[in-house]
C-alpha cells in the first residue's frame, strides 16, 4: 500500500474504499472494455487492409485511433485503481477527446458520401439489373451470331452460285468450237482468250501474251491489216446491240494463213460512251475460203474446157462443111458430135484422169446395128489412156466405123472387123499399137478425095498421141494401124507409176 | 511466098482447123506441134519462122517456155486460149490474146498485123 501512496494523490481504489467487489467491478470492466476497444481497431485494420477499394480509409484510421485511445483511457483507469496517475490519465483523456472531437467533426461531412455507398439491397437490385442486362446482351449476341451464321450461309450460297456460273462459263468457252476473246481497243491487246485461240493458232498462251499489242501487226496478213484500222473505228462506234464483222487472215505458229470471220459486240465503254473493250467470236473459215477458191478455180476450169470443147466443135463443123452439101453436112456433123459427146462422157466418168480402152471402143461403135456388132472382134488387154488420147482415138474409131458402114466390111452381110490393141517394145521404148482390120467386105479402093473422115483417121489421131498412122487399102480389106509412144497414150497416174 | 507460121495446140482438131484456115488465107504452115517439148524441138536456131499461133496450155503444162523461146528468137506470136489473160498468169500479160472459140477472121487479121 505504501507504494500506492508515493505521491500526493490517492489511488482510485481508495475512493472505493478498497471494497473488493467494487474495485473488482471497476477493474474487470475497465479491463474488458480496454480489451474490446483494442480488439475493435484490429478488426477495422484487417477489414481496411482486406478491402483495398474502401473509399473512407482516413475515417477508418481515425476510428482506429479514437477507439484505441478510448481503450487506453480504460487501461489508465484500471491502473488508477491502484496507482494515482491522474495526470497521465488526464493527458490520455485529453488526447482521446481531441481525436474523438476530430472524428465527430469529420464524420458529418462524410454522411452524404457514406450514404452514396450502396447498400447490399441496392447492390442486389443493381446486381439483378446487371444480370438482366447481361442476359439481354447474351440474347443479342446469340441473335447476332445467328445473323452472322445466316450471312455466312448466304455468302457460301452466293459463292457456290458464283463458282457454278464461272464453271458454267468456263466449260462453255472451253468447248466452243470457235475463238472467243475480249479485246482492249485502246491498248490493242487481248485481255482474255479461250482455249480455242491457242488450239487454232498454235501459239502458247505466254507467246500470245508476249506479243502484246504487236500481235495483229505481226501475225495478221498485211492486206488485211491495212483494213484493220477501219475496223477498229467501227468497233469504237458499236451500239449496245450492234455487231460488227471482219474477215482476215492470221499466221499460225506453223506459218500457215488461217482465214477468220470475227463477229464482235461492245463490252465496256469510257465516259464519252466510246467502246473501250469488245467481246468477239472468230470462226475458222479457212476450209470455206479454200472451197470457195477451189470452186472459183473449178468454174474457171469448166469455162475453159467448155470453150475448148466449143472450139473442137467449131473445128469439126468447119472441116465437115468443106467439100459437102448442106444435107450431108448436117448429118455428118450430128454423128461426129454424138461421137465426141460419147468420148466426153467417158472422160467425165473417169474424172479427167483416164479412160479404159475397151470403153472407148464400145462407146464409139454403139451406133452400129446388131448384125455389125456380131461381126466385130475386140482383142486387147485392159489399159487406161489419157483423156486426150481417148478423144483422138475415139474420133478415129468413129470415122472408121462410119466409113465401114458406108463402103467397107460393115456395108455387106459377111464382112468382119477386128480391133486389137497392145503394148510392144520397139527400139528400147514401149509403144502403144491399135489396129482396125477389115475383112470380107466389098472390093477396096483408095478414095479419090481427102475428106474430114480421112483427115481424122490419118492425121488427127496421130497428132493426138504423137504417133504414126499406117493406112492401107488392101484388096481384102482396109487396115488402119496407129503406133504411139506409150507414155503419150497413158494417163498420168499410170505414167507416174511406171517412171 | 506466104509467111511461115508455127501452130502449137494440144487439141489436134483445133490445130488442124487453124492450119486449114491459115493455109487458105495464104500463110505457109512451117510446123504443127502438140506439146512444149515438140515445139521447143522445132525451134532450133536458124529455123525460118515469121510468126506463131499457140495455145496457152499444152497437156496441162504452161506454154510459157515456148513463148519465151519465140520472144528470144524475135518471132511475133498470138496466144489462143479458152482462158482469160488473168487466168493464164502474169507471163501472158501484154501479149496478144485471142479467146477460144476462135473468130477466124480476127485470127487472120491479127496474124497479118503482127507478121508484117
Amino acid at each position: 500500500m505504501e507504494g500506492m501512496l508515493h505521491n500526493s494523490y490517492v489511488a482510485h481504489g481508495y475512493c472505493l474504499m478498497w471494497k473488493p467487489w467494487l474495485v473488482g467491478l471497476h477493474g474487470l470492466s475497465d479491463l474488458l472494455t480496454a480489451l474490446a476497444y483494442f480488439a475493435i481497431p484490429v478488426a477495422i485494420f484487417i477489414f481496411v487492409k482486406r478491402r483495398g477499394d474502401l473509399q473512407m480509409k482516413n475515417l477508418a484510421w481515425m476510428f482506429v485511433a479514437f477507439i484505441t485511445l478510448c481503450g487506453l483511457t480504460h487501461v489508465v483507469g484500471l491502473i488508477t485503481l491502484w496507482a494515482p496517475i491522474y495526470e497521465t490519465e488526464g493527458w490520455v483523456k485529453g488526447a482521446t477527446a481531441i481525436v474523438s472531437v476530430i472524428t465527430a467533426v469529420a464524420i458529418f461531412p462524410l454522411i452524404p458520401k457514406a450514404l452514396a455507398i450502396p447498400s447490399p439491397s441496392q447492390m442486389q437490385l443493381v446486381n439483378d439489373q446487371l444480370t438482366d442486362e447481361i442476359a439481354a446482351h447474351k440474347r443479342t449476341l446469340a441473335d447476332l451470331e445467328a445473323a452472322r451464321a445466316e450471312l455466312e450461309r448466304r455468302v457460301e450460297e452466293r459463292t457456290q452460285a458464283l463458282n457454278e456460273s464461272q464453271t458454267f462459263l468456263k466449260r462453255i468457252t472451253d468447248i466452243a468450237p470457235t475463238m472467243l476473246y475480249v479485246y482492249d481497243i485502246d491498248h490493242q491487246r487481248n485481255e482474255w482468250i479461250n482455249r480455242n485461240v491457242i488450239a487454232t493458232l498454235g501459239y502458247a498462251p505466254e507467246e500470245i501474251h508476249a506479243m502484246g499489242d504487236r500481235m495483229f501487226p505481226d501475225i495478221m496478213h498485211p492486206d488485211d491489216f491495212s483494213r484493220f484500222k477501219g475496223h477498229i473505228d467501227d468497233q469504237k462506234k458499236l451500239g449496245p446491240d450492234d455487231t460488227v464483222e471482219f474477215e482476215y487472215r492470221l499466221r499460225s505458229s506453223e506459218g500457215e494463213w488461217i482465214w477468220l470471220l470475227s463477229q464482235e459486240m461492245a463490252y465496256t465503254r469510257n465516259g464519252d460512251g466510246e467502246v473501250t473493250h469488245i467481246i468477239g467470236a472468230a470462226h475458222d473459215i479457212t476450209l470455206r475460203k479454200e472451197q470457195e477458191e477451189r470452186i472459183h478455180l473449178l468454174m474457171a476450169e469448166v469455162n475453159h474446157r467448155a470453150r475448148n470443147l466449143l472450139t473442137v466443135v467449131q473445128s469439126v463443123a468447119r472441116q465437115t462443111s468443106r467439100l459437102s452439101d448442106p444435107a450431108t453436112f448436117a448429118e455428118d456433123l450430128s454423128n461426129r458430135l454424138a461421137g465426141l459427146a460419147a468420148s466426153q462422157d467417158l472422160i467425165i466418168e473417169g474424172e479427167w484422169q483416164g479412160v479404159r480402152m475397151r470403153d472407148i471402143v464400145t462407146s464409139q461403135l454403139g451406133h452400129l446395128g446388131d448384125s455389125q456388132l456380131s461381126r466385130l472382134v475386140l482383142d486387147g488387154k485392159p489399159i487406161t489412156v489419157s483423156p486426150a488420147a481417148a478423144q483422138g482415138i475415139g474420133m478415129a474409131l468413129h470415122e472408121l466405123s462410119t466409113n465401114a458402114l458406108k463402103y467397107g466390111a460393115f456395108s455387106n452381110e459377111i464382112g468382119t472387123v477386128h480391133i486389137a490393141w497392145t503394148v510392144k517394145m520397139s527400139q528400147e521404148s514401149a509403144m502403144f499399137v491399135i489396129s482396125w482390120q477389115e475383112r470380107d467386105g466389098p472390093a477396096v479402093s483408095a478414095p479419090e478425095r481427102t475428106g474430114f473422115g480421112r483427115t481424122v483417121i490419118e492425121r488427127m489421131a496421130a497428132h493426138a498421141v504423137g504417133g504414126v498412122v499406117d493406112l492401107r487399102y488392101d484388096p481384102d480389106g482396109l487396115k488402119w494401124t496407129l503406133s504411139a509412144p506409150l507414155d503419150r497414150v497413158l494417163n498420168k497416174t499410170e505414167q507416174a507409176g511406171r517412171s | 511466098m506466104g509467111h511461115r507460121i508455127l501452130i502449137v495446140d494440144d487439141e489436134p482438131l483445133i490445130a488442124m482447123e487453124i492450119e486449114s484456115t491459115l493455109s487458105q488465107a495464104g500463110f505457109e504452115i512451117a510446123h504443127m506441134a502438140q506439146s512444149v517439148e515438140t515445139a521447143l524441138a522445132f525451134l532450133q536456131d536458124g529455123v525460118a519462122l515469121d510468126g506463131a499461133v499457140l495455145d496457152a496450155n499444152l497437156h496441162d503444162a504452161s506454154a510459157r517456155p515456148v513463148v519465151e523461146r519465140l520472144q528470144e528468137m524475135g518471132v511475133p506470136l498470138l496466144i489462143v486460149s479458152g482462158y482469160s489473160a488473168d487466168q493464164i498468169g502474169p507471163w501472158a500479160e501484154g501479149r496478144k490474146l485471142l479467146r477460144k472459140p476462135i473468130v477466124y477472121a480476127e485470127l487472120i487479121k491479127s496474124l497479118t498485123q503482127i507478121v508484117s
